[in-house]
């Protein structure tokens, strides 16, 4: 492939190649509905530039290794970095990369045995929990990729992901209930499935018995997975070079974005992080960018193209797509700016305290779908589990209702701001857990709206 | 014969594509009830601009066959990217060695054959329009939204166009081919103004040439004013209020809140709120909500499903009354009943599910006037982003970028991200007017299957009035 790039007269290139292999398991109840291993797919894609007054960028994918094929691709590439222009880019040079741990090599040997332990797991779990599975989906993903490029890249990697997707119903005569678990880890070790079962399994259960909550102004204290849910798409636009030269973030180095308590980075090489990589898709490698330190704003995160247009470097954030679970297809997409792990530091609460310290409050275990806009970082959902806090503890179990309200500071043409989620948490928990690609505690956040009852 | 592109040493034909699908099935179906494979090759273009940079991009390429058994309740699958008969048929193989069952198996209806081989008719084929034609409209575009106001401080114009060829053939000698080409813009002017940021957008799209991608001049000026207009936008009430909910959210709600309740799936799996209304009144008023695989131009509009059952309009409420839900081979042969044609799969890399098409809220009588004018305090929702189902407690959440406040029946205040939520059976029962024939339209979008697994379908209808919880967000 290499050979026909060069071939075609392309000065500057590089090549991207992924091949990947899944395996997975539907569940209905505790039989096995489906049974899809193995899927294998592969593809690559060329990037072509054209160094002009501005550069011209041409990407093509293709999965063909014919000749032909491969010339097809590669004159589309060239047609397209003919018609388009960036204002301007360079390759990366070739670097040293940390060695990070992002493979598990139980699943790249037998993806089929760990798609099948994992489902006697989950049935032994089940067995007896007065509990129904109405839809299971257990999937492994083995992802190997090489980058190579005119600039003298050559590097490779092999990674590994497991996905696993539960809804349980829980029943007491004519009453139904439901939690929607799911968890997406690097390595077998991450997934707690016994443990996270016997949660699920009670939210499932305490949710018969749960009622709307009051409408009103409250307490709301999130779990790391939907921290996760507000913060990542938010703070990842406002955060990245794009919206920053475009002046679309509200995001401004020195100001202050949250309280003393919240310091956040993006890390690209955290152990079996989901973002983890030794390099970003560019070639970059991939490191820690402290974003917000102690509650103030210092530092944005870039790909090679928008680092040289901000005269900045590239931190490593040039990705095809963020975190998805459709990475065995990813190949084909252009490079933008996506956060890769976004770490907070712990807090210094127990949980204990954490609700303790709470006189009236809810606790949101499961939303609808959060779905903040990453642009104006509003929000709105409903609850689908959670719990009322009364003196400090957790009470009467919640569903319906609607938590909204703004991320981040929005400011008022008549001057003035209205303070965000962001700048309103009062209590961080000291255990991090991650969710996705962020890795978060528990927080707590003050004067949030419900509506409800 | 038709000429295969040349991606492989042994694949030239659509002939030959059969062939080999059909040995797959015959070797599968030795150990099986039932088997079938489906061949899918897709390609398409993907262009980008904003203000900073232009990005082109072809999808990941779909060039693959899925295969599949069926044993005892059991479905064994595999895919194969490519088209080399030796490997296809190795695979075929090895599902046929599968010897698993499940402990409650149900037996699949027999089906009659079907032969079809049809592409979908258009005006323009998007893989026949230049490069450079398409890149002309999309900064053609970009200018338009650009010049309206200097508050609008970038637009992302996006086009894409993607066609898929799918061949089919199963043990109960089925056999199918269709080509269907698709095409979609979008349009988002972001305005800034004192440090506030807001966006309205607009998209057009659905299955046909590049003549789907439509989209005048006018439209997207209308689309840059809308955003400007939201940055004096202000947060919604909340509370149970009367709402008027615009085609995009009227569809949504028939979508989310609705139809993923009629996904037969959800049904066997006892996890619909609907398993106990099918024949039921659920509303005095006369409302009728269709899934529609054959609708002209609609995102999700095909010619056979990813079983090889035909396309159809299936009627899911007739007049307030539940009348059926979308079935594939599995549900229809747990609950004894016909396929729908709504087995659909995001790619042949994934697995298939009952999935809706083109969704949407059939026209009666009401003119927007009219609805508005019956409402003293109440928001009209508009400009749907997003909704969820919850099929089991029969809830919804719906969402819009952008509202207006009712007072007196007119519009007021324009509100910006609403989020309706509350009872699909309340919301039902209350619904009191739905728009006339002069207001309807789709929207093109995706939908997943939990998390992933998108495939393209559309939504709307025509406007509708009821109650619902609202608040901001």
């Amino acid at each position: 492939m290499e050979r026909r790039i060069k071939a075609s007269g392309a000065k500057h290139w590089d090549l991207y190649g992924q091949e990947a292999e899944i395996g997975e398991a539907h569940l209905r109840g505790l039989d096995i509905e489906s049974l899809r291993i193995p899927i294998r797919n592969w593809g690559y894609s060329i990037r072509i530039f054209k160094q002009m007054e501005k550069v011209g960028i041409g990407l093509a994918s293709g999965s063909s290794l014919d000749t032909n094929k491969i010339d097809e691709v590669v004159g589309l590439a060239e047609h397209i970095s003919r018609s388009i222009k960036v204002p301007a880019y360079t390759l990366p040079l070739p670097s040293k990369y940390s060695s990070v741990k992002i493979s598990d090599p139980k699943i790249t040997k037998n993806p089929e045995e760990v798609v099948m332990a994992s489902v006697e797991r989950v049935r032994n779990g089940l067995k007896d929990a007065g509990i129904e599975l109405t839809f299971g989906k257990i999937r492994t993903y083995c992802i190997k990729t090489r980058l190579v490029s005119s600039a003298g890249i050559d590097a490779e990697k092999e990674e590994t992901q497991m996905h696993i997707e539960l809804a349980l119903k829980a029943s007491k005569g004519s009453r139904a209930a439901e939690y929607w678990g799911r968890k997406t880890v690097r390595s077998i070790s991450q997934l707690h499935i016994e443990e996270d079962l016997r949660k699920w399994i009670k939210l499932a259960k305490d949710t018969l018995r749960a009622k709307a909550p009051k409408t009103g102004i409250t307490t709301l204290i999130l779990p790391p997975s939907l921290v996760a849910e507000a913060i990542v798409d938010v703070v990842g636009f406002h955060s990245s070079g794009l919206a920053l030269y475009e002046k679309l973030s509200q995001f401004e180095k020195g100001t202050r974005l949250a309280g003393n308590n919240v310091t956040l980075e993006d890390d690209g090489t955290y152990d079996y992080g989901l973002g983890t990589s030794p390099f970003d898709d560019e070639g970059t490698p991939q490191k820690k960018t402290v974003l917000i330190n102690r509650g103030i704003c210092e530092g944005f995160l870039f790909d090679q193209m928008y680092g040289a247009i901000t005269k900045e470097k590239s931190t490593g954030n040039g990705l095809k797509g963020g975190f998805s679970l459709d990475k065995d297809t990813s190949y084909a997409y252009p490079i933008s700016i996506h956060t890769t792990n976004l770490k907070f530091k712990e807090g210094d609460m127990k949980m204990e305290e954490l609700i303790g310290n709470v006189k009236n409050g809810i606790l949101v275990a499961n939303f609808s779908w959060l779905l903040p806009n990453e642009v104006t970082g509003s929000f709105g959902s409903e609850i689908r589990n959670g719990y009322l806090i009364k003196k400090g503890e957790l009470s009467t179990p919640i569903k319906g209702g609607q938590v909204s309200g703004q991320l981040l500071d929005v400011p008022i043409k008549q001057g003035g701001v209205v303070k965000g989620l962001l700048s309103r948490i009062s209590g961080m928990g000291k255990r991090l857990e991650m969710a996705g690609n962020c890795i978060a505690p528990y927080m707590r956040f003050e004067d949030v709206q419900v509506a409800g009852t | 014969m038709r000429s295969m592109p040349n991606r492989c040493e042994e694949i030239q034909t659509t002939e030959d594509v059969r062939d080999i699908l059909a040995e797959a099935v015959r070797i599968m179906v030795r150990n099986g009830e039932y088997a079938d494979a489906l061949f899918e090759s897709a390609s398409g273009i993907s262009i980008v601009k904003d203000k900073v940079e232009e990005k082109i991009s072809t999808p990941a390429s779909i060039f693959g066959m899925s295969l599949r058994m069926y044993r005892r309740g059991i479905w064994r699958e595999a895919a194969v990217q490519g088209a080399k008969r030796s490997a296809v048929l190795e695979v075929a193989r090895e599902l046929s060695s599968f010897r698993g069952e499940a402990k409650q198996a149900v037996k699949l209806l027999e089906l009659k054959p079907y032969k079809i081989n049809e592409e979908y008719k258009v005006e323009k084929k998007a893989s026949e329009i230049p490069l450079d034609e398409k890149l002309k409209l999309v900064r053609n575009l970009f200018r338009v939204g650009k010049g309206i106001d200097k508050r609008i401080v970038n637009i992302r114009v996006g086009y894409s166009d993607y066609v898929s060829e799918k061949i089919f053939v199963n043990s109960e000698g089925s056999d199918m081919r269709q080509v269907v080409p698709r095409c979609r813009l979008i349009v988002i002017p972001y305005a800034k103004e004192a440090g506030r940021v807001d966006y309205d957008f607009v998209t057009v799209g659905g299955v046909g040439g590049f003549e789907a991608a439509d989209l005048d001049e006018g439209t997207v000026e209308d689309a840059a004013e809308s955003s400007i207009e939201l940055l004096d936008s202000k947060p919604p009430p909340s509370g149970q209020l009367p709402v008027v909910l615009d085609p995009s959210m009227a569809g949504v709600f028939a979508h989310e809140s609705f139809g993923h309740g009629c996904e037969a799936d959800q049904i066997v799996r006892n996890r619909s709120y609907l398993i106990r209304h099918l024949g039921k009144r659920l509303s005095n008023f006369d409302f009728t909500i269709y899934d529609d695989g054959t609708l002209n131009g609609g995102h999700g509009t095909h010619i056979f499903d990813d079983e090889g059952i035909p396309s159809q309009k299936t009627m899911i409420v007739e007049k307030g009354v539940l009348k059926s839900f979308l079935h594939d081979r599995t549900s229809a042969s747990t609950l004894n009943t016909d396929p729908t044609g709504n087995a659909r799969r995001e790619s042949f890399l994934r697995k298939t599910y009952v999935r809706m098409t083109n969704t949407y809220i059939a026209p009666e009588k009401w003119t927007l006037e009219e609805m508005v004018e019956g409402i003293k305090f109440g928001v009209a929702a508009v400009k749907a982003t997003s909704g969820m189902e919850d099929p089991l407690a029969g809830g919804m959440q719906l969402s819009s970028k952008k509202g207006y406040l009712i007072e007196n029946g007119r519009l007021a205040q324009v509100l910006s991200s609403l989020t309706l939520t509350g009872s699909v059976l309340d919301f039902v029962a209350k619904i009191d007017a739905v728009g006339q024939e002069d207001q309807f339209e789709v929207e093109p979008g995706f939908c997943g299957k939990g998390h992933g697994d998108y495939v393209p379908v559309a939504d709307g209808g025509v406007y509708i009035r009821s109650e619902a919880v609202v608040s901001g967000g």
